[in-house]
């Protein structure tokens, strides 16, 4: 590959990756993902990413699953979201960890009806999180192993 | 009148119509506000109508009220009335359940006073009526009265016919000549005996004859008398001859008796009524007096006699007026009184007081009175109409009652003819005219004018009051419609505010993590510049605006939550004393700049005794940066210092006797008010008081002061008020937001405190700050056996004065460790035990207040101090001390102290510079005293400000102390600050200077310890390099220097030579020789590539990408990762760990910390690390735990300390974190 097209695609993924930032789909979290990227483990990020999405996929269909029982177990959706939480912001996914934030505090409140908007939400911040994401680590793919590029500046 | 009428569901009616006594309130207002009170305007309202001009048009007006109310709800109404409207167009047929209550009431006032007058004329007329009833019958009774009079006249009747039948008997039977004496007293004699005696009243009877000749019988007192004349004119022809004569006389016989007496004759022949009673045949009537004395009136009758002989006389019949008076005045006279008068004028009987003279002339009667009254004569005279036809006397019709005003009194007069035995006369009735008609007349009057005053009265009240009810009903329909319309802006300002908050929460939020953002990619561009250029430079100051920029949002923020009342405090242990000193050193920094020291004053040194406590550490660090920035800030030159005392609250009133002042006399009060604002304020009050009560409980005290321009006095109060700056027009610059000290206000009361500005001595600069805390005391038990444990080793090493390799001691406690670690707490007390051992120091520091406080940190430490505070006194100083101590050695086993004293002190005086006698101030110590009965000091500190004057200066005195004395005993400390010129550092490394030690200001705890470090080393250091102690922040400022740095780390590493006593205490409870557990617990702060290799760290974590992401951080600090996914995994792991060292599998513990996360399945954290405590319990071990959770919540990192865990790390994992974390467990 041309280092041009290297170059172009990187910066691509940069200006993803900050929109990501200023649109507030991920916190500081993420970069220090990124800090523990090493030669070690050269796809620490995606991994971990793509263990996330994995994962929440799994807690997503476990909300689904109780979100439609009625009455609504507002202790087990708490429970479930709480783990959610931690996972999302594990990876600094800001956005879905603020939705879950408000999912909790709508359980707290006994509001079904805001639980299940903020559910909705929160799918569709994850689903839009997943594609960004996956376009992301596409483009950086494609740039190839980031160290080497600094290194042989 | 335009209104509006509904139906409402319930069956009612209801109608709302504008009108004058609504005032200027529109209609739809009020309407809507009864409304919204009580309907539910959908379901009730069924109908509704406009009332207006008897129309049903839904007219344009009222719809231009309803919108003029200008409130969106209305158009619903709107609609929903018109739809009303159209829907439904029949006939108003609504009944009308309100009154007009104000026109009913108008109409009632109106409509009855008339009323109650035509009551009045009808009840008069008929009072009238029956006073005329009354008065009909009064006339009866006169007249009644009048006839009973008439018949006692009547009573005297008979002796007219008496007197005539006498005449008749005398005139037939008489043959005598009655012109003889002997004849008339004979027989006319006995006639007129036997009358005189037989008719009843007769009081007189008399014979007159023509001739003279005369007799008579009267009654005089109770005799009768007779009188006679025995002659008559013929027979004497001479008047002297004729006489009369006076004769009592037998009642019964009458015979005459006794002597007869003279008396003077009347000629009765000549007078009139002589001549008519002689002519007049049926006898006539007169009123005449008695012969006797008394002269009595009496009613005469008179008949004519004849003798044969033609004599002729007369004979006369009298009945007193008394008869009559007697007779009538046994009449009831119903209180008037009654006048009898014969026809010429003579008044007969009269019963009034009075005596009036009566004239009648031909039908009128003239009454005329005279009265004296006091001495005035009132005279009156009236006519009254009297007819005297006698056909008509007796009759009721004749009665005619004349109301005269007579003598002053009004009388009625009635008059009437009256025939008295014969006689004519009138009578007259005088009543005092009654009051009763008239009073009954007047007293109506009266009474109308009475009513018609009252009801007018009564009109005015009431219309007062209807005025006055309608305007205070229209005040409260305007405030009432005013309170609605209040009610509803302040619900929507509620409304506006609460969805500002949550925006602002929103919006901080995410200005944060922009901020965050921008502060990270800071960081990333800052790792891509190339050091020391200009964009490293910019780069770091966009750095640290960030960072302000946070710290304002985070001020902002914590403004809002006092507001909100969420503002909680996060109980944690910390080291107070620790925290004072961190912030002192950041400050001192930043305030060196300016040239402004910032001293940290231990006071009493109580801070350092109970310095661990428990509290919220960030908020207090808060509250005194706060102070000590803006002191630091507003301070050009001068100092700040900060003093910190510990006192033991005596409960109670602990606070109110903490300022004489009386400020604080009602904080609670004030605290209740001012802070607490919503309804959690007495559960919280209460809480504060718990605090206070709580014996555990301890009371600091700090004031920060500062030499700045100082706060005018009358802002005090003002300062502490969110968004007001003291501002100052000369400066010009004004920067922050004005809410520092509003926080720190709010903050101090959350712990329970108050803070204040103190006042400063006269002609003291500045502002001094004064604020307590009342904090938990921490249990210090857990170190007084390691820390007397170590004090003694440390004592021995100091009396055996051992020379230890130097390199060792350094290595063993590293010195950017110490300075944090709990051994600093430890080394307090054991500098205090020290203070036995005399250890001396000549401190030159620059500045009075620095001075003081430098010596006040030494002296406390057991040091004792020779102040000097020139250059130049320096070498006078170290001399004088040289001398001392020298003859001190010599004659140290000499008993007489004495001359050692008065030298003292004979010394002291004299030495301009140095303050000897009263600078080692250790209460009755006395430091030659000391010096005298023990050895000479071990060591002599010279510490010497590197400011206080020029640095070669410094150097040469020293030199030449030095030169002429044997050096080893004198250490040399220099004392720098950070802007120390970077030559003399560096001369001072490179041994140009004598030098043992460089410490950085400001001087507090930790600089203690350094100084008794140097002197734990004492002897053969001396030769060594010097040791550079700095603080963290030191370290940043002045270039890196770093001793014999390569060998040491070697050392560190494994270094077999390590003293046991000197390994970290956390190695030592772990029974473990580990080497690398050694380097990390020496040298944890060190920020190597892999601070945490060697490292055995289980992780127990159930979501796997979180175990992606920990596992990568802690492999990339170099750790040895081990992963379980819930606690019952974890438990098995420890246990298996466990079980291998009770068989002798491995002599350590397989896992150096674990890291549990709390939320787990099948077994959570907390229950794990319960499980993981109760099983090392058998071997004797602590395993490090730290608990991860994704809460913030004190309560969450309360209950992980509960279930025993060391640390609490909030997710996700950050390594810098971690590594404090892991520091400060393995600092325990």
């Amino acid at each position: 590959m041309a280092s041009a097209e290297i170059t172009q695609l990187r910066r691509q993924a940069a200006y993803i990756k900050k929109s990501l930032f200023e649109q507030g789909y991920l916190d500081g979290q993420f970069l220090q993902l990124e800090e523990l990227q090493d030669d070690t483990n050269p796809n620490f990020v995606e991994e971990v990413v793509t263990l996330f999405f994995k994962d929440s996929a799994k807690f997503i269909a476990n909300i689904e699953a109780a979100v439609e029982k009625t009455p609504l177990d507002f202790k087990k959706l708490d429970a479930y979201m709480h783990k959610f939480k931690g996972s999302s912001s594990s990876i600094g996914a800001l956005r879905v960890k603020n939705e879950c934030t408000l999912f909790r505090e709508y359980c707290q409140q006994g509001n079904g009806e805001g639980c299940l908007k903020t559910f909705q939400q929160i799918k569709k911040e994850h689903a839009t999180l997943r594609k960004k994401l996956e376009t992301y680590f596409q483009l950086l793919r494609q740039a190839g192993p980031y160290e080497t590029a600094t290194s042989s500046h | 009148m335009t209104g509006v009428a509904f139906s409402l569901g319930t069956g009612e009616s209801m109608c709302f119509w504008e009108d004058v006594w609504r005032g200027d309130v529109p209609l739809c207002i009020s309407f809507l506000a009864i409304a919204r009170l009580t309907l539910d305007l959908h379901v009730m309202i069924n109908r509704c109508f406009e009332l207006g001009g008897g129309s049903m048009v839904w007219s344009l007006p009222f719809r231009q009220l309803l919108r003029d109310c200008e409130v969106d709800e209305y158009v619903a109404l709107l609609e929903f009335l018109h739809f009303c409207w159209l829907s439904s167009n029949e006939k108003d047929s609504l009944g009308w359940p309100m009154e007009k209550s104000g026109c009913f009431s108008g109409l009632v006032v109106v409509v009855l006073p008339p009323l109650v007058i035509l009551a009045w004329c009808f009840t008069a007329g008929q009072v009238e009526r029956a006073i005329h009833v009354v008065s009909v019958l009064s006339k009866d009774a006169y007249t009644q009265l009048l006839s009973n009079i008439r018949d006692s006249a009547r009573s005297l009747l008979p002796i007219n016919a008496t007197t005539l039948n006498l005449a008749r008997v005398l005139n037939s039977s008489l043959n005598a000549n009655l012109s003889s004496f002997p004849t008339v007293e004979n027989k006319v004699a006995l006639y007129l005996f036997l009358v005189f005696s037989t008719v009843p009243n007769l009081s007189q009877v008399s014979y007159i004859g023509e001739d003279g000749m005369f007799f008579s019988y009267y009654i005089e007192g109770n005799q009768t008398f007779a009188l006679f004349a025995n002659s008559s004119y013929a027979t004497t022809n001479d008047s002297i001859a004729y006489r009369w004569y006076r004769q009592p006389t037998n009642e019964d016989t009458g015979l005459l008796f006794g002597e007869a007496i003279d008396s003077t004759p009347v000629i009765l022949t000549k007078s009139s009524w002589f001549f008519n009673a002689l002519n007049n045949e049926n006898g006539y009537s007169m009123w005449g007096l008695g012969w006797g004395k008394a002269q009595e009136p009496l009613f005469l009758c008179m008949a004519p006699v004849k003798d044969f002989r033609g004599q002729r006389g007369v004979i006369s019949l009298g009945v007193p007026v008394k008869v009559l008076t007697n007779f009538i005045s046994g009449i009831d006279l119903h209180g008037g009184n009654v006048y009898l008068a014969t026809k010429d004028g003579q008044l007969l009987v009269q019963t009034g007081p009075t005596t009036p003279s009566i004239a009648f002339d031909n039908g009128t009667v003239l009454m005329q009175a005279k009265k004296s009254d006091n001495g005035i004569a009132v005279k009156s005279h009236f006519n009254l109409s009297c007819s005297l036809d006698a056909s008509s006397g007796g009759h009721d019709s004749s009665l005619i009652a004349s109301k005269v005003n007579f003598l002053g009194t009004r009388y009625e007069f009635y008059c009437t003819p009256l025939e008295i035995a014969g006689v004519q006369s009138i009578s007259i009735l005088a009543f005092p005219h009654k009051e009763f008609a008239d009073a009954v007349h007047r007293q109506s009057k009266i009474a109308l004018v009475l009513l018609v005053l009252m009801l007018i009265i009564v009109l005015l009240v009431s219309f007062f009051f209807i005025i006055m009810i309608f305007r205070a009903a229209k005040r409260e329909v305007f405030l009432s419609s005013t309170l609605i319309k209040q009610m509803e802006a302040t619900q929507q300002a509620e409304r506006k505010s609460m969805n500002k908050s949550i925006a602002f929460a929103r919006a901080s939020h995410d200005v944060r993590t922009s901020l965050a953002a921008i502060i990270g990619l800071v960081e990333l561009c800052r790792m891509e510049v190339s050091p020391r250029s200009e964009m490293e430079t910019n780069l770091i100051q966009m750095n640290t605006c960030a960072l302000n920029l946070l710290g304002i949002l985070n001020s902002v923020l914590d403004t809002s939550k006092i507001e909100a009342g969420k503002m909680q405090l996060e109980e944690g242990e910390f080291d107070m004393a620790q925290v004072l000193e961190e912030v002192v050193d950041i400050f001192y920094v930043i305030a060196s700049k300016k040239g402004v020291d910032v001293m940290l004053d231990p006071c009493d040194a109580s801070v350092l005794k109970a310095s661990l406590v428990k509290g919220d550490c960030g908020r207090f660090k808060q509250v005194l940066c706060n102070l000590l920035s803006n002191a630091v800030k507003f301070t050009t030159e001068g100092h700040v210092v900060v003093r910190a005392w510990a006192k033991k609250p005596n409960l109670e009133n602990s606070i109110l006797t903490y300022d004489q002042g009386g400020r604080f006399l009602n904080l609670w009060q004030r605290v209740s008010h001012l802070i607490y604002k919503n309804s959690n304020a007495y559960n919280d009050l209460g809480s504060l008081h718990q605090v206070q009560k709580n014996p555990n409980s301890i009371e600091f005290v700090f004031e920060v002061d500062d030499t700045g321009k100082g706060i005018p006095k009358e802002k005090w109060n003002s300062v502490f008020e969110n968004f007001v700056q003291v501002k100052e027009p000369a400066s010009g610059v004004h920067e922050g937001t004005g809410l520092g000290l509003g926080i720190v206000q709010s903050l101090v009361r959350l712990m329970g405190g108050e803070i204040g500005i103190v006042d400063k001595e006269r002609g003291e600069r500045g502002t001094c700050f004064k604020f307590n805390i009342f904090v938990q005391a921490c249990e210090i038990t857990r170190y007084t056996n390691a820390e007397g444990e170590e004090i003694k080793l440390l004592r021995d090493q100091i009396r055996s004065e051992s020379h230890q390799p130097h390199e060792l001691s350094i290595s063993a406690q590293p010195s950017a460790i110490n300075i944090q670690s709990p051994m600093s707490v430890r080394a307090a007390t054991l500098g205090k035990s020290l203070s036995q051992d005399s250890i001396h120091a000549v401190l030159m520091i620059k500045g009075d207040e620095a001075r003081g406080i430098s010596q006040k940190w030494m002296e406390h430490h057991g040091i004792k101090v020779w102040p000097v505070s020139r250059l130049d006194e320096l070498y006078l100083a170290l001399e004088k001390l040289e001398y001392k101590f020298a003859s001190a050695s010599i004659r140290s086993h000499s008993s007489n102290s004495a001359s050692y004293n008065s030298s003292g002190e004979r010394e002291g005086p004299a030495s301009a510079g140095v303050d000897c006698v009263s600078s080692p101030n250790m209460g009755s110590r006395d430091p030659y005293r000391k010096t005298s009965l023990r050895s000479a000091p071990n060591c002599i500190l010279i510490v010497i400000d590197m400011s206080s004057g020029p640095f070669f200066e410094a150097c040469s005195i020293l030199a030449k102390f030095f030169k002429n004395t044997h050096g080893s005993r004198y250490k040399v400390v220099w004392v720098s600050n950070p802007n120390t010129p970077r030559k003399d550092l560096s001369r001072l490394k490179n041994r140009q200077a004598p030098c043992d030690l460089i410490l950085q200001k400001p001087f507090h705890r930790a600089r203690i310890h350094e100084l008794l470090r140097l002197l734990q080393e004492s002897g053969g250091s001396s030769e060594d390099h010097p040791s550079e102690i700095r603080t963290e922040k030191s370290l940043q400022e002045s270039p890196r220097f770093t001793r014999g740095s390569p060998s040491m780390r070697s050392d560190q590493r494994g270094s077999p030579s390590m003293k046991p006593d000197q390994i970290p205490s956390n190695s030592i409870t772990l029974q473990s020789t580990h080497p690398t557990r050694q380097g990390i617990g020496a040298e944890g702060s060190l920020t190597g590539d892999k601070p945490l290799s060697g490292m055995n760290i289980l992780l127990a974590e159930d979501n796997v990408t979180l175990t992606r992401v920990g596992v990568a951080i802690l492999r990339r600090q170099g750790a040895t990762v081990e992963c379980c996914e819930n606690g019952e995994e974890a438990l098995h792991l420890v246990i298996k760990a466990l079980h291998g060292i009770r068989d002798g599998l491995s002599k350590t513990f397989a896992y150096d910390i674990i890291l549990m996360d709390c939320e787990m399945p099948i077994m959570d954290g907390y229950e794990a690390t319960r499980q993981i405590r109760a099983e090392e319990r058998y071997y004797d071990l602590h395993i490090p735990i730290i608990a991860l959770t994704a809460h913030v919540v004190a309560e969450e990192v309360n209950k992980a300390v509960q279930a025993g865990m060391d640390f609490h790390l909030v997710k996700p994992l950050k390594p810098d974190r971690l590594l404090e974390a892991i520091r400060s467990i393995n600092r325990n």
